[in-house]
């Protein structure tokens, strides 16, 4: 008797632990943008924000699902993010008060070294350390350019996750190296527990 | 029998003034702490890391430097007045170069880390509760302190923690 209801313990603990929170939709966009969630974090360097958020595959399907295109393959995409690790890297004043495109320029030409470095340069100045142990330059990146009608600059980025990764689960350290704002080099942690405590999504 | 009982009562408040009085000093003692400056700078992260960088660069320079001397050398010995005058301004060349570059490149890490720094340690004081903290950097601001007050070993753990994750 002893016996069975040990097992029956056991089981329901499993169970208990393999139950992920499930959020809906807004509920857990909310959750992967808030702080508390670890997936976001803001660095800020001499008035400088540094904003890294981490994107789960469920999160960024939200996102796309917003454009109700009735074609989207939801299981193509899903299959297309496997194996990679998401991430928008933001770059503002703490003010808001000025696009970081137009903080104290000093000619057009200056205005266009930004606008270049963003789109070409900057991608040379990520990484990101996959639990602890492997350096990984970005597969993909893109600067969302708002032309200036927003007071922040956003670079998205892709990173593929070592072999026999299908999703990130292990630690990772997001690096930005800020060669155009003279900050030097930017980390954020997003640690093995948080991504664990990453809620399901259900419609 | 009554004022035995009162005497022992004004005597337990006393005393329990006295721990509460003690305490409270104590407290307000810890809120004050020294951290050695030259530590805290040398041990973050963020400067061993430039520090590395620039060294890559001042020892490319340094070998081009030592290559223009072991030419310079050579004529030296061959007596070519010509090559001995052009390539002892070339070495003088490089010398300066790589002692300005050295400069720059301390005075970009400095300026860089402390940037960094200024507004991690606020953050630590703040969050330990602290009303003063006093930079110890051996150029005789702080003469003498003992370990009581002495955060500098975690305010190098806050700090690297703070540099390393971001929070």
């Amino acid at each position: 008797m002893k016996k069975v209801t040990n097992y029956m313990l056991l089981i329901i603990i499993v169970i208990f632990l393999g139950c992920k929170e499930k959020l809906k939709p807004l509920q857990y966009a909310q959750f992967v943008q808030g702080k508390e969630s670890g997936l976001m974090k803001v660095i800020t360097v001499d008035n400088w924000d540094f904003v890294f958020q981490y994107k789960p595959y469920d999160y960024i399907l939200l996102m796309e699902q917003r454009t109700k295109d009735p074609d989207f393959n939801f299981k193509k995409r899903m299959e297309n993010l496997k194996g990679t690790a998401w991430f928008n890297i933001s770059v503002r004043r703490s003010d808001g008060n000025i696009s970081p495109m137009r903080y104290n320029l000093g000619s057009n030409e200056e205005y266009n070294q930004r606008l270049n470095y963003f789109l070409n340069e900057a991608v040379k100045n990520i990484r990101l350390i996959y639990d602890k142990k492997d350096t990984l330059m970005p597969m993909a990146y893109e600067f969302e350019n708002n032309y200036n009608l927003s007071p922040q600059e956003t670079m998205l980025v892709g990173f593929k996750l070592p072999k026999d990764e299908y999703y990130p689960k292990k630690a990772m350290q997001l690096t930005y190296d800020d060669q155009i704002f003279g900050n030097g080099t930017i980390k954020a942690m997003f640690s093995t527990d948080n991504l664990k405590k990453i809620p399901a999504l259900i419609d | 029998m009554t004022t035995i009982k009162i005497l022992a009562a004004c005597m337990l408040m006393c005393i329990l003034t006295g721990i509460s009085v003690f305490l409270k000093l104590k407290t307000d003692n810890t809120k004050i702490a020294v951290v050695d400056a030259t530590k805290l700078f040398s041990q973050y992260n963020m400067t061993k890391e430039l520090e590395g960088k620039a060294k890559i660069k001042l020892l490319a320079m340094g070998k081009q430097m030592d290559s223009v001397e072991t030419l310079l050398n050579t004529v030296k010995a061959l007596k070519n007045e010509n090559e001995i005058n052009r390539l002892s301004n070339v070495y003088a060349y490089y010398k300066d170069k790589l002692e300005d570059q050295y400069t720059q490149s301390n005075r970009e890490i400095n300026e860089l880390v402390w940037k960094r720094l200024n507004k991690v340690i606020d953050d630590y004081g703040k969050k330990k509760g602290l009303h003063l903290i006093i930079g110890a950097n051996g150029m005789g601001s702080v003469l003498y302190n003992d370990d009581y007050y002495d955060l500098t070993n975690d305010a190098v753990i806050y700090v690297n923690k703070n540099y390393e994750e971001g929070n």
